[in-house]
């Protein structure tokens, strides 16, 4: 039997409403919050980005306090023992380079498994009857979800990045890296940055165009994976290298060589990056025409 | 002393889905409190409601809510901010607490967080949700998910709201506490309220005004005191030994008791009494002066199924006499 301990009685609201309200900031938190409900998957996507960000600053630590101890007096042997350093540590800038882009796959896994319900979820239940009757318009609705999405991309790969350049800043003598390789970081955030801008957009243009996040889970992974292996396979079977320009990766592979050139720059590059593009306007343009439909309820 | 404009006002509206002709014309002046828009399914409620929130764009006519333009930008977001809108289809979200749901609605419409928190409580314990606030969504019987739908429209403290058959799918128990809730947002707590359903006791219940719409037009606008006749007290009376009365005589009797003669049997009476008339006593009087006796007394009053079904036959013959 319920005990009834107070009056149910309607208090109406003695305050206002905020001028500018967040509302994109209020539906990215809700969108992140139901993410972490289920902890299992959440663990299980962030722990290895976290685990091997981890491993890596402790390597960028080893390599500039053993360099340090090294010093430059040891004449032949000193340098023997930095260049067998550095095979054994890695230099730092492309231990980061390498980092950023072994993380991107799994900040890919972590945005999609998060992201995929972001939007499907809202259509299979109706709830966008309940958020577009509320102050919300289209760009607040889409730039919430997509801050939802980023967020995820943010904490398997950007934050881990940064991590290790901390480290790098940090650990290196008198601030050297942030001296000398401060270009490393930029480059390290651009990359960043414009991998979670590519898959949050990929996932909920996805996303908007299905009603189950199942459905959307698998299209996303297969618009990445199929598209890879039928760029490659009509590059190879045409003998049109443009056509990778198709495949994620390639564009990435060409973004990330431009960016920390550790790799001569090939001809087609400049068609990857032109793909990356693609990657970003189709998904995008996708997700407004959607949204469109769901801020008009019919 | 003048009456306050109505909320809503809808000039010609016409609305189509295809083919199908949602509203025609559509012409309405919803007064404050509690108002029921009555209508058999199809006929475009929903499709009013999404109207006036600025949902759907008209394909032609006008609709003022609160004296704002749904079709422009900023008023329409400007109404979202002044009505709280209850969806009739289930639209939760299964993994979201009520506490959760509530308080990123309030703030999508502008309270700030500590406001929305508090509300969300406060309008969960108006709606009594109490106790299952921090239970997900996907637990909750028909009865909670409506009054989680119910908050939701509350939690910034609209001074109109919008229910969308708000009882659809509950039980007697958890209708009757939907309907408790109703009656009193628009009578104690001033608000008004419009009720969109197609049951006829909900509205006779709840609501002081109603309007019929059917098939994409107004049939009938009214007070429900008015429609139902409940301000003229109305009997039907059975009697014996009225068949030896003469005409005059009654008359003179009710005349003087200032009773109205509607119908009268062989041995039965419709009588309408006057507004001050508290007993049947002058009834007793009448029939000891004319010289009969009152055997039955049954009070009248017109139900509002009897009122809608004859808005509905009537529209239905006007259609079809042009026709025939």
């Amino acid at each position: 039997m319920k005990a009834s301990t107070h009056a149910e009685v309607y208090r109406p609201f003695e305050g206002s409403l905020l001028e500018r309200p967040r509302r994109p900031l209020v539906l990215a938190w809700s969108g992140i919050r139901l993410g972490f409900r289920k902890k299992l998957p959440a663990f299980l996507l962030f722990a290895p980005p976290v685990i091997s960000a981890l491993v890596s600053s402790v390597m960028v630590y080893l390599m500039y306090s053993m360099s340090e101890n090294l010093g430059t007096e040891g004449g032949f042997q000193a340098l023997q023992a930095q260049a067998a350093l550095e095979e054994l540590l890695g230099n730092v800038a492309r231990n980061v380079a390498s980092f950023v882009e072994v993380s991107a796959f799994f900040a890919l896994l972590a945005m999609t498994w998060f992201g995929a319900g972001l939007i499907a979820d809202d259509r299979r239940t109706g709830a966008n009857l309940l958020y577009f009757s509320r102050p919300v318009t289209r760009v607040t609705y889409i730039l919430g979800k997509w801050l939802g999405v980023a967020f995820f991309g943010v904490v398997t790969l950007l934050a881990p990045a940064c991590l290790i350049l901390l480290t790098a800043i940090l650990a290196s003598p008198d601030w050297s890296f942030l001296k000398e390789e401060s270009s490393v970081i930029l480059q390290t955030l651009a990359y960043s940055v414009a991998w979670i801008s590519v898959v949050s957009t990929l996932v909920l243009g996805l996303s908007s165009m299905v009603q189950r996040r199942s459905i959307a889970l698998v299209l996303t992974f297969g618009a990445v994976m199929v598209l890879h292996g039928l760029a490659e396979g009509a590059a190879e079977i045409f003998e049109i290298p443009g056509l990778r320009a198709l495949s994620l990766f390639n564009d990435f592979n060409a973004l990330a060589a431009e960016l920390f050139t550790y790799r001569r720059l090939q001809p087609e590059d400049s068609i990857l990056l032109m793909g990356l593009v693609g990657w970003i306007l189709v998904p995008g343009a996708i997700l407004w025409r959607q949204v469109r439909k769901m801020e008009v309820v019919g | 002393m003048d009456s306050p404009p109505p909320l809503i006002r809808a000039q010609g509206l016409h609305k189509r889905y295809g083919s199908v002709h949602a509203l025609r014309g559509l012409e309405v002046e919803v007064p404050h409190g509690t108002v029921g828009l009555l209508g058999p399914n199809g006929a475009g409620k929903t499709t009013l409601l999404k109207l006036l929130l600025g949902l759907l764009e008209p394909d032609e006519g006008t609709a003022t809510v609160v004296g704002l333009d749904p079709r422009k930008r900023t008023d329409r977001l400007a109404i979202r901010t002044r009505v709280g809108y209850m969806p009739e289809g289930d639209c939760l979200l299964p993994e979201t607490t009520a506490v959760e749901l509530v308080s990123t609605l309030g703030r999508l419409t502008g309270l700030s967080r500590e406001d929305a928190m508090t509300r969300a409580h406060e309008v969960l314990d108006y709606c009594q949700l109490e106790e299952a606030r921090y239970r997900p969504v996907k637990g909750y019987s028909t009865g909670m998910k409506q009054r989680l739908k119910l908050a939701q429209a509350l939690v910034h403290d609209p001074s109109l709201v919008l229910l969308d058959e708000p009882t659809n799918g509950l039980d007697p128990k958890g209708r009757r506490q939907m309907l408790d809730l109703v009656a009193d947002l628009g009578r104690t707590q001033g608000k008004t309220v419009l009720l969109c359903t197609h049951l006829l006791p909900d509205v006779e219940r709840t609501c002081d005004h109603v309007v019929l719409l059917q098939a994409g037009t107004i049939r009938l606008t009214g007070s429900v005191a008015e429609l139902t006749g409940a301000d003229a007290f109305r009997v039907d009376l059975r009697t014996r030994g009225l068949t030896e009365v003469p005409e005059e005589r009654l008359a003179a009797c009710l005349a003087r008791a200032e009773v109205t003669l509607e119908t009268r049997g062989e041995e039965s009476l419709r009588l309408a009494l006057p507004a001050h008339c508290s007993s049947a006593d002058s009834l007793f009087a009448v029939s000891r002066e004319a010289g009969f006796h009152i055997e039955g007394l049954t009070p009248l009053r017109a139900s509002l199924e009897q009122v809608f079904l004859e808005a509905v036959a009537t529209a239905e013959r006007a259609q079809e006499a042009p026709l025939s």
